[in-house]
């Protein structure tokens, strides 16, 4: 995967499925497990809550399934958690544009 | 083989590959059963410098189902992890290996064992145990027995346990089977596409001086038979427990561009399974093969029709023309095989008090009947041989399952529920032709024998 900048993640645009594999704490607040999508102001360095922060050096992988319907698996410790959000799924896509 | 290599993904993925289940009451220890799973087929000798060991990133299991449903009532899971002791050699070793602790020994392997039951309780019952190093040479393991009786390890309540490499002890004869089903002892029936005629000739073992990894775990008969109780009736319908042992795998895995494990993270996924030595092998379709390694036994009625109705019976008669007429004239479905790898044979078929019936739920899985002692003079043909204690009930590991389920399929059985068939005179003669002369044991726990080392062994 080419490297993609923080700003560049959010702004490129695409249709296809992706498989992303989200390291650290550092893209785990814009994809949130519950489903809600961070906004133009999560661009900004502010601090992270407790729910959108990753637990020490726990890995988080998406698997974008279906773009077009939204489900994207979540992998994360022993969990699979599954989600249906177009609007993150159009995101991660566009990321790789 | 028995499972090795048996579908076309576990066969690229050798550690969590199983090749072979066994279980059997023990020999010397009858209050005990003795359950062994081998993983990593075909392990040549001479394999350094890495030498070869379990996944640390597969997660290893023995089911026992006691219930008749095909579900696991009792698992012993297995968990592995590696280390380096000295990083800046290169070597496995840079000297003799002469205890589990040596300090020559670079490259070892530890694991844990856990017992979780259907409630969902999970005991951990040791962890941070040794596994002995492979057997490499005189000079790097001089005395390897000594190195694998250390890694006998006691547990509570009388449990052994022993994870580490042992000679292969199943016995095939790959080469011919494979080859369009020559059997070599009776080769000269084949009728050989037209090709030249083969002699019948002594088969060949394929698996010879190579190695596996065992898992191996010796419990009272309590630990895994119907609500805690040891049966005491051979024929009562709680004294057959079915075992079949699985491996599995994260569900999502990231590689390291920089080398490495990477990242593995989400619940596991079943990739392997094993019950009934061949059932895989033998009996499901190539394109289903992978498919069946992922499913629970308790959907195995899905993969009836192949028992029922199994292709290598056809295949027989169409490869040795004229010699399986009665077989070949037979057209109801197998109620025999159905029985022997999906239910379990019912008491009062083969005999009064004989029984490895679970349940009407068709589930692969390997029946052992709890209530049947060990044999005196086991018979390596098991139940073909009058031997109640073998294959199929359970399976040790001197038992010649090869040659029982060839001779089965090719309608030996079918008398125990049709009595109106009656087999076909070459039926006697079907086999691999290999036996397991030669091949030595232990007489204690872990039973199988020591392994081949890469120095004795020429490639």
């Amino acid at each position: 995967m080419e490297p993609v900048s923080r700003r560049t993640f959010f702004k490129q645009a695409g249709t296809a499925a992706a498989v992303a594999a989200v390291a650290g704490g550092a893209l785990a607040a814009p994809l949130g497990l519950g489903g809600a999508i961070a906004g133009a102001s999560s661009t900004k360095e502010s601090p992270l809550t407790p729910n959108e922060d990753l637990r020490g050096n726990e890995d988080l992988v998406a698997h974008v399934k279906n773009s077009r319907t939204g489900e994207i698996s979540l992998f994360v410790g022993h969990r699979e958690v599954t989600i249906h959000d177009r609007k993150i799924a159009a995101r991660l896509v566009r990321a790789i544009r | 083989m028995s499972s090795h290599r048996e579908a076309p993904e576990i066969a690229k993925d050798p550690v969590a590959d199983s090749t072979d289940l066994y279980a059997f009451v023990s020999p010397d220890k009858s209050d005990t059963v003795t359950l062994i799973a081998n993983y990593i087929p075909l392990e040549g000798p001479a394999a350094g410098p890495n030498f070869y060991e379990f996944g640390d990133d597969v997660l290893y299991e023995i089911h026992i189902s006691n219930s008749g449903d095909g579900l696991a009532d009792v698992t012993y899971q297995f968990r592995f992890h590696s280390d380096n002791k000295i990083p800046s050699t290169f070597l496995y070793n840079d000297g003799p290996i002469e205890s589990l602790d040596s300090a020559s020994w670079n490259r070892r392997q530890y694991y844990s064992v856990t017992r979780v039951t259907r409630n969902g309780k999970s005991v951990e019952l040791a962890s941070n145990l040794a596994c002995p190093p492979c057997n490499i040479g005189p000079l790097s393991t001089p005395d390897y027995p000594s190195l694998a009786r250390a890694a006998v390890h006691s547990l509570s309540n009388g449990r052994q346990v022993f994870a580490g490499q042992r000679a292969e002890a199943f016995f095939v004869d790959l080469g011919a089977i494979f080859d369009l089903g020559d059997l070599r002892p009776i080769a000269n029936l084949h009728n050989t596409f037209g090709l030249a005629a083969l002699k019948a000739t002594p088969g060949v073992n394929s698996t010879a001086q190579v190695n596996v990894h065992s898992i191996a775990i010796q419990v009272p008969i309590t630990d895994i038979a119907n609500s805690g109780v040891k049966p005491s009736s051979s024929a009562a319908a709680a004294s057959s427990v079915g075992i079949w042992t699985t491996a599995s795998r994260r569900k999502a895995r990231v590689l390291n561009a920089n080398g490495g494990a990477g990242i593995e993270t989400g619940p596991y996924v079943q990739v392997s399974r094993l019950g009934n030595p061949l059932f895989n092998e033998v009996l499901v379709p190539l394109s289903e093969k992978d498919k069946w390694n992922a499913q629970p036994p308790s959907k195995d009625k899905n993969y009836a029709k192949g028992v029922a109705n199994p292709e290598l019976a056809g295949l027989l008669n169409v490869l040795y023309p004229g010699a399986f007429p009665n077989l070949a004239a037979y057209t109801k479905p197998r109620a025999d095989l159905e029985a022997i790898l999906l239910t379990g044979i019912p008491a009062g078929v083969v005999a009064k008090d004989y029984s490895t019936l679970t349940g009407s739920v068709q589930a692969d899985m390997l029946r052992l009947n709890l209530a049947i002692p060990p044999a005196a003079t086991p018979s390596a043909l098991g139940i073909l041989g009058g031997d109640v204690a073998g294959f199929p009930n359970g399976r040790r590991i001197t038992d010649d399952v090869v040659t029982i389920e060839l001779q089965a399929v090719a309608g030996v059985t079918i008398p125990l529920v049709d009595k109106s068939f009656t087999p076909d005179k070459a039926i006697a003669d079907v086999s691999d032709g290999v036996t397991g002369a030669g091949l030595t044991f232990l007489s204690p726990f872990p039973y199988l024998g020591t392994p081949y080392s890469g120095y004795s062994v020429s490639a």
